[in-house]
This record gives structure tokens, sequence and C-alpha cells, in this order.
């Protein structure tokens, strides 16, 4: 009988969301300035940093982080392909405007500036957080639409040993396979250790729309085979001590799926990344001190014949003390890039050192101010300083319910790209960085009765300048800070839990609208000025709906992307479009261990749909899996 | 709970309503024939493949974008490098490695051949066979040291056979029965027999041979872009005697590879390449005139600014009016357009076209 109504509520999800678009996401608000998380969120007073919940993230465990972001917020991905490159856009900005965070260091390719969103699976991540805004005053370089968090975390609150092993099998050639053990021989030692291996044929059958009578194909040259292994160890070495070392070993074997019209292709590419990180803090009573040491390495193999690899170091010192109603925290960091490409003439060498500071003042009741800065110095380079500063108000409305009042200003920068730089022909070393200025303000209502609901609309606004662009240049393309942007926007983001009987229910829904207009040009016969920029869909929205008892749990996620455009006249648009994925597991316990049968289906409508101009995506997929829960 | 419910449901059935969009379907065309004016070859950017056709009607002024997507109800999709007419039927090639062949008179589409090229550029027809130049597949260091010409039965669309040429050829041209290509990775001009693709000869030029124009003695000039744009130059080759007639140094002038010849056959236009100290483009047409004394040129007069702009990428000449066509790439960013010139340099208007156009083939039949 529950089940039957359950049942008939579902299926009503499902048909709503077949006609509708639009969901999710739950703004996890900052608990005040205790220190939980990293000092990006403690001094981020003001800031929108939304926390994907952890359920949510075992649940996309066979997908990557892009699949995983774009349920859960008004973030656009553009892709060249289902498991091809795969570039992020925050609040209308370009690929290299967000900075990606793994473990507080920044991951993007030093060479290109950004991350392919398809080199990082789920999997590899403990704790996924989404920074909405421009913050270089935290992260430096590259967050002029904000940043992705990404994080390893220790599960202290186990026996001696734990872990997981699934297998999933699927439509296309499709089959992965992922564990993870933790093993705690002492009560302060422990390590875990993941892997994951995931191979895609990616032989999709698609309408070619490129080709006469427009026949149903089938995608060649667009396989995919990743693997890798994650190994994390923390030891707390006192009471107020803790060291931990965590490293990632990434491998992709990629071919690279051609355009529609050109069936022939057989590119390929080949993508290896080793990162390991270091870091070790202390609590005195003179306040708080930590220390990371970072080493990262790039190779990127172009169809067997063209390398790019690149090696950073990376050190960072930190110091943080809370006096009365005030917070500081100033440190040092200092990166050493090397970079190693075919196309650059010799092996280029860069040196980033950066000082930053972060308050926060919480003496005016429910108001906290927090004032972040941080500035570069960096080869051939004089990035601006960038500033931030930000406040949250907090209003009791009940006993149940709050609002919260958020705003924020900041100074950001972007420098240009090795690539940018180097590249022969056409790099330009004498580039500026680009420039931008930003304000956004958020209000929030949060309300816990025996449900809990929660609604935010944060409206933003900023300018880039000296927006750098590749253009053609006679024989070869050229870098050239050419244009300038101005962008203004609003999120919605609301959510809904509420329990039936023993069960949970939760909604989340999320829209945004941005308008990302290209500026003055100086080029009077210019087609661009005053109009969306390419790839830059006006409208996103998305909806999720899940529903979890002991035993079961089903979800349904809607996505909605708007009509984009390719040409920055606008003329050309691609159309926008509306995907449906839905998940069911079902846990069996056996004795102590727990086994579950996951199931997962994409692109349920069978929607034919590109995200980039004229490459495929599949249509509907399916995996289906086992995971195996062991522990003693 | 009932209550959460019913606002859960008209919550999600208001979003559903407010997020629900229709499709509109592209209006139809009526084919029209394409016999009096210039088809525009724009490019399309690389990544998205989403070169096109516009055809500029020269009795209605009126631009038609897209023609090869509204004529075959498909899209171009590809890089359009190239377009060249050969008896009935025209010939585009897609960098990307695809020849599409269609009818000359409406475009209607006969074939297209998207296996066996690398990175096909230019297109010349002889008789029943066609060939096309191919840059080969890239090596570990970014040459193209296994360049060919592929040779097809036009009849059959079959290919009939490869043969090696020197680096990167671009344009082929069939003069007096033999095949120029012009080798633009080297300072070659390589030349075939067209009987039996036989090597007959290897001219020496300038460094970069890019495009051919054919002066009224049938005289083939060719532009050279230099190594980069640094260098650069106009050689003149007597497709007499296979010689090189005429060294002209425009190393002061940056061709960046764009080259037109007037209706007269006497009167060269090519396109510079340079920068401003802000690094914005400088584009320069230039007009050089040859000066002729029986059927070589006694000499070749020193280039002639034209007009300037930035951001242009071809340049055309109509051979019946001598009107100047500029195609704007716009950076690539947005759709291009062309500006027309009358010889004096005057602008008479412009149009907006598809995204990168490169070049123009005009078309009076």
């Amino acid at each position: 009988m529950r089940f039957g109504y359950l049942l008939i509520i579902l299926l009503c999800f499902i048909f709503i969301a077949v006609r509708a678009d639009d969901l999710e996401q739950d703004t996890i608000r900052l608990e005040g300035i205790t220190i939980t998380g990293s000092f990006f969120e403690r001094f981020s007073a003001g800031s929108q940093i939304h926390a994907v919940d952890s359920v949510k993230l075992l649940s996309f465990s066979t997908l990557n982080l892009n699949d995983l972001v774009r349920s859960e917020a008004p973030i656009h991905f553009k892709s060249y392909g289902n498991g091809m490159l795969t570039s992020v856009s925050f609040r209308g900005t370009g690929a290299g405007h967000t900075a990606v965070m793994w473990n507080g260091i920044n991951v993007n390719q030093p060479t290109v500036g950004q991350t392919d969103f398809s080199l990082f699976p789920v999997v590899a991540f403990d704790q996924v957080k989404l920074h909405f805004g421009a913050a270089s005053s935290r992260y430096g370089s590259e967050a002029l639409g904000g940043a992705v968090l990404l994080d390893s975390k220790p599960e202290w609150n186990m026996n001696k040993v734990q872990g997981n092993i699934s297998a999933y099998g699927g439509r296309y050639g499709h089959d992965l396979m992922m564990g993870k053990t933790a093993f705690k021989p002492w009560k302060n030692l422990l390590s875990t250790t993941k892997f994951y291996r995931n191979r895609n044929t990616n032989n999709f059958k698609y309408h070619n729309i490129t080709k006469p009578g427009k026949p149903i194909e089938q995608q060649e040259n667009a396989s995919v085979l990743q693997y890798g292994l994650i190994q994390d160890l923390y030891l707390i070495t006192s009471g107020s001590s803790q060291l931990s070392v965590k490293s990632w070993f990434n491998y992709s074997d990629r071919e690279i799926q051609p355009t529609m019209s050109n069936t022939d292709g057989n590119e390929s590419q080949k993508d290896k990344s080793f990162r390991i990180s270091a870091d070790y803090h202390v609590s005195t009573p003179i306040g708080f001190f930590d220390a990371k040491m970072g080493y990262l390495w790039d190779y990127l193999m172009y169809n067997q014949q063209s390398l790019i690899t690149t090696g950073q170091w990376i050190g960072q010192l930190g110091y943080e003390h809370d006096l009365a109603h005030w917070k500081f925290r100033v440190g040092v960091n200092y990166n050493h890039i090397g970079a190693v490409s075919d196309n650059y003439d010799n092996k280029q060498e860069e040196d980033r050192t950066g000082i930053y500071g972060g308050v926060v003042y919480s003496g005016l009741g429910n108001m906290n101010i927090s004032f972040n800065f941080k500035q570069q110095f960096i080869s051939g380079f004089e990035p601006p300083l960038a500033p931030s500063l930000g406040i949250q108000y907090e209003i009791p409305l009940s006993s149940n319910s709050r609002m919260i009042l958020d705003g924020q200003a900041s100074l950001n920068y972007r420098v240009p790209t090795l690539n940018d730089r180097f590249w022969q022909p056409g790099g330009r070393p004498d580039l500026k960085p680009e420039q931008s200025q930003n304000v956004e303000g958020t209000i929030s209502y949060d309300l816990k009765a025996d449900f809990h609901a929660r609604i935010s609309l944060t409206g933003f606004y900023y300018r880039v300048e000296d927006w750098i662009l590749w253009v053609p240049a006679g024989n070869f393309w050229a870098p050239d800070n050419v244009r300038q942007v101005n962008a203004s926007g609003l999120e919605i983001k609301s959510g809904l839990t509420f329990p039936i009987g023993k069960t949970d229910l939760d909604f989340n829904g999320f829209y945004s609208l941005t308008h990302s207009i290209i500026g003055d040009t100086g080029d009077e016969d210019d087609r661009s000025e005053g109009n969306q920029l390419p790839y830059t869909p006006v409208h996103l929205a998305g909806m999720n709906l899940t529903w979890t008892s002991n035993q079961w749990s089903a979800a349904v996620y809607g996505n909605m992307t708007g009509q984009a455009f390719v040409t920055t006249d606008n003329q050309t648009g691609l159309p926008g479009y509306f995907l449906v994925h839905l998940q069911g597991s079902r846990k069996f316990r056996i004795n102590r261990q727990l086994l579950a049968l996951d199931i997962r289906i994409d692109n349920l409508l069978d929607k034919d749909y590109q995200s980039v101009l004229y490459r495929a995506m599949p249509g509907r997929t399916y995996v289906i899996g086992l995971q195996f829960y062991f522990k003693k | 709970m009932k209550k959460q419910s019913r606002f859960l449901l008209i919550f999600t059935t208001a979003l559903a309503v407010f997020f629900s969009c229709d499709n509109k379907d592209p209006e139809p065309m009526q084919i029209p024939e394409f016999n009096h004016g210039v088809f525009v070859l724009n490019e399309g950017n690389f990544t998205e493949g989403d070169g096109s056709l516009s055809f500029f009607d020269l009795d209605s002024l009126k631009v038609e974008n897209n023609i090869f997507e509204k004529v075959n109800e498909r899209p171009f999709a590809g890089v359009l490098q190239s377009m060249r007419f050969h008896d009935e039927h025209a010939y585009l090639v897609d960098q990307l490695g695809r020849l599409e062949v269609v009818r000359a008179q409406d475009l209607v589409s006969t074939f297209s051949i998207s296996s066996g090229f690398d990175i096909p550029r230019y297109f010349a027809g002889f008789q029943d066979r066609g060939y096309v130049t191919d840059w080969g597949p890239y090596d570990e260091n970014f040459a193209n040291n296994e360049s060919t010409i592929k040779v097809y039965d036009l009849a059959t669309m079959m290919p009939m056979t490869a043969f090696e040429t020197a680096s990167r050829p671009e344009d082929i041209r069939i003069v007096r029965n033999k095949i120029y290509v012009a080798n633009s990775g080297t300072n070659i001009v390589s030349v075939y027999d067209v009987m039996d693709n036989s090597l007959i000869d290897e001219l020496e030029v300038s460094m970069g041979p890019a495009r051919f124009i054919l002066d009224k003695n049938e005289n083939l000039w060719v532009i050279c872009t230099g190594a980069y744009i640094t260098t650069g130059a106009l050689n003149g080759i007597s497709t007499e005697s296979d010689s090189l007639i005429f060294d002209l140094d425009l190393a002061d002038y940056s061709p960046g590879g764009p080259v037109a010849v007037n209706g007269g056959g006497d009167i060269i236009y090519f396109m510079s390449e340079t920068y401003n100290p802000d690094f914005s483009t400088v584009n320069t047409v230039y007009r050089v005139e040859l000066i002729f004394n029986g059927f070589e040129p006694l000499r070749v007069e020193l280039p002639e600014e034209v007009v300037s702009g930035s951001n242009w990428y071809g340049i055309g000449i109509d051979p019946q009016s001598d009107v100047l066509y500029i195609a704007d790439a716009a950076g690539f960013q947005s759709n291009g357009s062309v500006l027309r010139y009358d010889p004096a340099g005057n602008l008479i208007d412009q149009f907006d076209v598809g995204r990168g156009p490169r070049d123009f083939v005009f078309r009076n039949e």
C-alpha cells in the first residue's frame, strides 16, 4: 500500500519532469566561523558555497564530475561528446574562469588554464563543494566565475577495516569497476585506498543530421578507457596536530569523437596525471598553523605524436588566530611551473608567489563581515591586487525559521595561460591579465518544521576586461586581449525535505538567468557588441526528486539547458535540451555486510541533442551494477 | 502531509509549465538556380565544423546564406576550404576530410566522399578525372611529409590512384595538360604530366607557395607566404617553358595568402597581414599591375594600396565588373560579412554571410 502510494507519486514526478525542467540543490550554509572545512570557507562570509550531499556523491559514483555538478546547480558544461573534453562555465564565464581546487591546490592545467571535467570521476572525491562567484582573493588566478572544491576526507568513525567494491555493466559497451578500502591499524592512523576503472566504447546510435535523410548511424572513434588510484594517509600526531598525505593517479586513453560529418576521424588523446599533497596542521595557544607541499604532474599526448608535460611544485604556509570577535589569517604560497611541449620553443618555467590575508569580524550581533586579499607575483607579470569584501546578516524570523542576507564585492583576475604566451606560432608573452569586478547579493529563507524548506535568490553582476581570445592572424591563430563582457543574472535555488513515514522525500530545484553580454570591441564592423556570449545559455534549470528508505532509494533528475548561440552575432543557435535521468537501488543485508543493486538510466527520453555543434551525444543509456560493502 | 504533497505538485507543475518550450522548424525555401552571382565560402570554425556556403545573386543583389543546407536539407558541417567548378559539377573540399560533389546549377548533392582523406585542400578537374591535394597526416614534429594528390574517376567518384608530392600541397591547377601544385610547406611548385601523373619538374619558388592565379596569357602566378608571415613573394611561372619569369619580393607587404586577378587578367590583387603595435591585425589589399610585352610580362609594377581594414580573411574580384570582394571573418567569433568595393577602392555595399568567409567563386552562366 505504502509502496503503491509512492509509486504513484514517483510517476507523477516523472511526468512532471517530462514536461518541465528545473531542479535542485540546497545551499548548505556555513555554520558561523568555527574551524571546519578549509579556510576558503571559513573566510567566505557573504559568499555562496554549496556542498554536495555525500549520499548523492555515492549515487553518482559511476559518472564524471560534470554530470554531478550539472544536476546540483545551474552551472553549464560544454562537452565535445560523452567522456570527451568538457569545460565548465559558472555564471556565464568562460572555460578558464573557474578554479578547480583539489585538496586546496589549483589543478587547472597550466598550459590551457582549465580542467577537462571528463577526467575527474566523481568516485575520486569524498567531498565536492561549489563556490559561486568570483573569488581571486582566496583562490588566486582564474576564479572569475567560481570554484570547484574537491577534497579527500578521513572517516575516523570506523573499526579496523571497511570498504566497498562495485561492478557495473551498461549499454553501448560500457563497464565500470571501483572500490575503496579504509584501514585503521591504530586509533591515530588511517589509510584510504580507492581505485576505479571505466571503459566505454561509446558506439551509440544517433541521428546524423549532417547526412541526407538524417540516417541513424553508429558513433565511431569515441571510446574511452580511464582508470585511477587514490591513496590517502592521515596521521594524528598529537591531540592538536594532524599530518595527511593525499595522492591521486589518473590515466585516460580516449579516441577523440569527430564531428558528425567527419565519420572517418581517427584522432586520439592520452592523459596521465599524478597529484600529491602533504598537509600538516597544528593548533597552538598562539594560533593555528598549517603547511602544505604538493606536486602535480600532467601528461597529454595527442595522436601519439604531440606531447605536453607539465610539473608543478606547490608550497603553502598559513597562520590563523581568533581574538574576541576577530578571526585573522595570513599566508604565503609558492608555485613553480615547468612545461615542455613540442609547440614551445624551450622548456617554459614560471614562478608564482602569493601573499594573502583574511579577516572575519563577528562583533555586530548577527552580522559577519569578511575581508580577504591576495597579491600574486608571477614571472613576467604583475597581476593586480585581488581584494574582496563580504557581509552576511542573519535575521531570525521565528524559533524555526530565519532569513539570511549575503553580499560580496571583489576584484579578480586571470593570468594568460602558458599556451597563450608561448605556443608557437601565435603565443604572445606580453598579453595582459584579464581583470574583473564583481558584486553579488543573496537573500535566503530557511524553515525547519516537520519538513525543511529553503529557498535563496541571488543577483549578480560582473564585468571582465581584456578577455583573451584566439583569433586568426594570417596563417595561424593568436591570442589577444580583445573582449569585454558585462554580465548580470539571477540564481534561484530551492529545496524541500519531508519525511513520509520512515522514508524521506527530498526535492531540489534550481534556475538561473544569465546575460553575459559582449561589450564594446572598438571595431564598428563587429557584430558582437550587445550580444550573448557563445555557448552560454540564458536559461538553465534543474529539478531533483529523491526518495529514500532503509532498503530502497529512487531518484529522478531533470535538467534543462536553454538555447545557446554558436557565434557572437547570435545568428547561429544550438537548440536547448531537456534531459531526464533515473536512478534506483535496493539494499540487501547479508549478516553484517551489505549488498546493493543499483541501476541508472541516463537520457530517459532518448533526446537527440548536442552540447557542441555537430558533436553527437548518446540517447538513452543505462548501467546496472552491484555494490558490496564490507566491514570488520 | 496531504497539504505538502499538493503544494509540491502545484509547485512542480508550475515549473513544468514555465519551462516547457516548443521547437520551430526552419522554413523551407524554394531552390533557386545559382547561375549569375558569387559563392561565398564560409570556412567555419575548426572545432565545430560549421562551414557553410552563401550566394550573392548579381541580378537581385541579394544574399542567401546556408544554401548548401537549404538545398540538401543537411548542413555542410565541415571546414570549407575550397570550391571549384568542373563541367556540370562543383567540388567542395572540407579540410576535415571530405569531398562534396554537387550539381553546378542548383547545388543538389550527387556524391559525398568522407573516407580516404587526411587534410584535403583544393580540387582541380581534367576531363573525367578529379585531383585533390591532401596534406597527409601530421608526423611527430607537426610536419606533413606524406602529402599526396588523390585522383578520382569523376563518373563514378571512385578513387583511381594517389601520387606523392612535396609537403603541404595547397592550390592545384591544370594548364597545358600539366598539373601544377603549390607545396606550401616547401619552396617548390611541382609539375606533373596529366596523362600519367609523372613528375615533369620541380620549380623552385619563394618559401610557402599557396595560391595560384592565371594571367591573360596563361602564365601562372603564385603567392608565397613565406615562413609564418615574415617574408613573402609573388612569383610568375611560364606554363610554356615551366620556368620562373618573375620574382616580386613582398617581404615588406606580408602577404597572407588570399590572391585574385581581374577580368582582364593583368592586375593581381593580394592581401597583407600585419600588426599594429597593440597587436590588432591590419589587412591591406594591394594591386599589382602586369605590363605585358607579348605573352610574358615585361615588368611588374610595385604594389599599390587599394583598401585596408582588419579581420579580413579573403578577397575576390568579379571578372565581369572588377568589383573587389572582401571577406571579413570577424575573428571567427561571429558570422562574417562581405564588403564590396569598386576598382577605385570606394565601398559599394556590404552584407552578412556565414562564419569565417575565406574565398569567393564567381559564376556566370
